[in-house]
């Protein structure tokens, strides 16, 4: 580099080494952290595995208590934080409190509010960080009792942060109590959640710990559109008979959508009594209608093969292979599928479709009947005829280009 | 103007362009730490109750294209039929293999032909064969014509049943939670199209039962630098450019993609020979286009374990055939160039890939060519040799340092504190010879697009259990 430089390139060689300079600078100073991080590393590690050795241990002495309710469960708790410390034993106890029902549920809130876990996740609920105090607030779900409760209200009401909001809602749900549920809901219905999977999430947690409220809910009017579709199905999701009562009344309703919905839900909770209403939704003038049906035929046969008498099968069957030349591919499938469920009758209506002069129907019978539960004999005649299929090969048509998807 | 005003001009354009793309990388290391700590933060105590919910769960169809890849399938397809999630199908395609990929397949799985009731929603090149499993009833095997990798993956997205698909390589192994974890913002955001997952590499590690149960670094140098190259490029460049909305990349060995969004879209793109990025620049484009689900992202804590190339000409030939693909999608694409239309790809995205990412290497491989010419024709100046030092060497030093700080710091994946501290000597002795060779090969490709169009070349693969130090 010469010294008799024009004054801007002068300017830019300063710049870089100023830039150079500062590069030499961090450099020393990543140096120096890279030391840090590596006895970090060593330290965390260390303490990863004790922590992970005190987990076990608090599990090992708490669990017998816990499963049986034992009155000794107050002195293992202390054995316990003696031998792991209270981090690891209020871990486990809530942990345990999630998962058991029953009267153990309520000790082991009073064991916690006892133990200062409470109190602790108390004051940390109040901290500065968001992070730490959706953290917080899931664990004082966890917990359940009044004092936390309280907590999980205001938090879920007037908490400045959505996502702390959220968690405290979880928070509230996991409680369970009917206070806590209330003040959920109206939280929720506040600050609906933009993203349509919380919002699926929130009513699929309610469903299962309180329908009556989701049901309440629904019938009050306050969901609307998709959102009363969202909760409708997330109660026949959980399996709740409110479902079925809340799918009936709108199996006839002049949204299509409304329908699917309705003939989904159905097919999840029904009994034998509700099939011809699916059978009847298979003449539906709309395709996603009418593959809801098939799809929910194929679930009550599947799901209820046990306890239902299979009466209304050979109905389904004749309505089914209809469907086997149905204008939708999506409905011409989930027929197979469903005769494939529908026993013996079904699975001799697809092998009479598998040799169907209608492609469609041939191709959907044939693919139903690879998945189905055949007899031996029956798969082995299904296997001659795809042999005899087989030479049938998709014609080779050059993948597209950017300008034609352009054009 | 004269000689030593000339070669001064150059040698400054150099150093310039060196602070430069360094001082972007550090940003987006600075970027990517704080956005992976909120990540963290925010994913630590959750479950996948969203996940796994009747109401939001969705199941995945995972596509796994394979040619020529007798020596890693079947532990691969092992290590994908024993992932943790509720519904999913796996679809082999044997992509016109001439060796015993088909014949491992058949045997390992007990595959029986079924017939091929697919309607089409792209075209593909000819199936040979449909086999289904008698073991395994959600594993299905195409047996087609060789059209390529895009080929094969659009003939698996004709097969697949469910709204999401993964693709992923032959030659990885997939953590069994990765799909729970990748497919967790999807459950939570309608908008998003496309998702990455971290990969990293699986040379080294422990791997029991088709399982990589523990992260070890490498044993072998070249192994070694691409670890680090990896954990740099996933961990700090994506997370900053996902970011900003302008991740013009998802690796083909592991992404999730909207089934609907990929078909709208026209599927793989087969005359490119980067059909992940293409596909990827595409997807932002039709999204700007056409509207629809247009949110490409990068999930930080999903896993697949990859091997990668053992031997300098693998490596070359692959690194080859990424940088003509970048360039060829870039080629495509060129009208999303500073075009505001496309928001934030087009503005940032897109000229940060085209300046540095395909045009970067040239201006690198002249800087270290021009070090020795000028040391050689005693023209060689100490304040540009100590400037060239600080802002090519050094500063490239630490940024690898920071991102295996970063990666260690948030996701402690090597257990032992042995493999960070070689992983950490390693970041020093990458650039002596291993970062020059690349980027030499790198700018080459310039070169090799003109005559290798379309040209992917054979890279050797090997066992897994040989790469690895098996339990």
């Amino acid at each position: 580099m010469t010294t008799n430089d024009p004054r801007a390139f002068a300017i830019t060689e300063e710049a870089l080494r100023f830039i150079a300079g500062g590069v030499i600078a961090l450099t020393a100073v990543v140096l120096a952290l890279t030391l840090v991080v590596i006895v970090h590393h060593i330290v965390t590690d260390r303490q990863r595995r004790r922590n992970r050795s005190r987990f076990e241990t608090a599990s090992m002495l708490l669990a017998p208590h816990l499963v049986n309710n034992s009155p000794s469960l107050d002195d293992a708790v202390s054995v316990a934080r003696g031998k792991a410390g209270d981090r690891a034993v209020g871990l486990v106890l809530r942990r345990a409190r999630y998962d058991l029902k029953g009267p153990i549920v309520d000790r082991i809130t009073e064991i916690l509010v006892s133990t200062g876990e409470v109190k602790k996740l108390l004051t940390e609920a109040k901290s500065r960080r968001d992070w730490r105090r959706a953290g917080a607030v899931r664990g004082l779900g966890e917990c359940g009792g009044a004092q936390a409760r309280e907590a999980l209200i205001a938090a879920a009401a007037d908490d400045v942060s959505s996502e702390v909001r959220r968690a405290a809602r979880e928070g509230l749900l996991s409680d369970g109590a009917q206070e806590a549920v209330h003040a959920a809901v109206r939280s929720f219905i506040a600050d609906l959640p933009r993203r349509s999977g919380w919002r699926r999430s929130f009513y699929a947690r309610l469903a299962g710990v309180a329908p009556d409220q989701l049901t309440e809910l629904i019938r009050s009017g306050e969901l609307k559109g998709a959102e009363e579709k969202l909760a409708i199905e997330a109660l026949g999701d959980a399996g709740r008979p409110v479902a079925l009562v809340l799918a009936m009344e709108r199996i006839g309703s002049a949204e299509a959508e409304m329908r699917a919905t309705a003939v989904r839900v159905i097919g999840k909770v029904a009994t034998d009594r509700e099939v011809p209403v699916v059978i009847e939704a298979l003449n539906d003038p709309e395709w996603f209608v009418r593959a809801a049906a098939a799809r929910s035929i194929e679930w009550m046969a599947t799901l209820n093969a046990a306890t239902t008498h299979h009466n209304w099968q050979q109905d389904a069957c004749e309505k089914l292979v209809k469907h086997m030349t149905d204008s939708s591919w999506w409905v011409r499938a989930n027929a197979a599928r469903a005769l494939s469920r529908c026993g013996n009758a079904g699975v001799q209506m697809l092998l009479i479709a598998s040799q169907s002069q209608d492609r469609y129907a041939r191709d959907a019978a044939i693919a139903a009947l690879a998945t189905a539960p055949l007899q031996p004999e029956v798969r082995l005649e299904i296997k001659k005829r795809i042999d005899a299929l087989i030479e049938q090969s998709q014609p080779s048509i050059p993948a597209p280009r950017p300008k034609e998807l352009f054009a | 103007m004269n000689t030593a005003t000339l070669l001064w001009l150059i040698e400054l354009a150099i150093l310039c362009y060196f602070a430069l793309i360094n001082t972007i990388y550090f940003v987006f290391t600075i970027v990517a730490f704080f956005d992976l700590l909120s990540f963290d933060r925010r994913s630590r105590r959750r479950g996948f109750g969203d996940v796994l919910s009747g109401t939001t769960f969705r199941p995945i169809s995972i596509l796994i294209p394979a040619h020529n890849e007798e020596a890693t399938i079947v532990s691969s397809v092992h290590s994908v039929l024993e992932l943790g999630y509720p519904e999913f199908e796996v679809i082999v395609i044997n992509d016109g293999s001439t060796d015993d990929t088909l014949r491992l397949l058949q045997e390992s799985f007990s595959l029986f032909p079924v017939t091929d009731t697919t309607r089409p929603q792209l075209k593909t090149s000819p199936i040979r064969r449909i086999y289904r499993a008698l073991d395994h009833p959600n594993l299905i095997v195409l047996d087609k014509e060789r059209g390529g990798k895009s080929d094969a993956l659009n003939a698996g997205i004709n097969v697949s049943t469910y709204p999401l698909f993964c693709a992923i390589d032959a030659d990885s192994l997939i953590s069994s939670d990765a799909l729970l974890r990748i497919a967790r913002p999807f459950v939570e955001d309608d908008r998003i199209v496309a998702a990455g997952g971290v990969v990293r590499v699986l040379n080294g590690s422990v791997i029991e039962r088709d399982r990589v149960v523990a992260s070890r670094a490498p044993k072998k140098m070249i192994h070694l630098c691409q670890s680090i190259e990896y954990i740099r490029g996933f961990l700090t460049g994506r997370t900053a450019l996902a970011r900003l909305n302008s991740l013009l990349i998802i690796s083909g060995a592991f992404g999730l993609f909207l089934k609907k969004g990929v078909v709208d879209a026209g599927g793989y793109h087969s005359g490119t020979v980067c059909e992940d990025m293409e596909l990827i620049v595409r997807l932002h484009r039709v999204a700007h286009e056409k509207g629809g689900p247009g949110r490409v992202i990068f999930v930080p804590d999903p896993v697949l374990w990859t091997q990668v190339p053992s031997d300098y000409r693998s490596l070359m030939r692959q690194r080859d055939r990424w940088q003509r693909g970048l360039i060829e999608s870039l080629l495509i694409h060129f009208k999303m160039f500073m075009n505001p239309k496309y928001g934030a790809v087009g503005l940032i995205g897109f000229p940060f890939y085209l300046l540095f990412e395909a045009i970067g290497p040239v201006i690198e491989m002249f800087g270290y060519l021009l070090l020795p010419a000028l040391w050689l024709f005693h023209r060689l100046d100490a304040r540009f040799a100590m400037l060239f030092f600080a802002l090519a060497v050094l500063y490239n030093i630490m940024l690898s340092l920071l991102a295996l700080i970063v990666d260690d710091l948030l996701f402690q994946r090597y257990e032992r504190a042995y493999d960070l501290v070689k992983m950490m000597l390693a970041a020093f002795i990458e650039f002596i010879g291993y970062r020059q060779l690349l980027t030499l090969r790198r700018a080459g490709a310039f070169i090799t697009i003109l005559f290798r169009r379309g040209h992917w070349g054979r890279i050797r693969r090997e066992r897994m259990q040989d790469q690895a130090a098996t339990v």
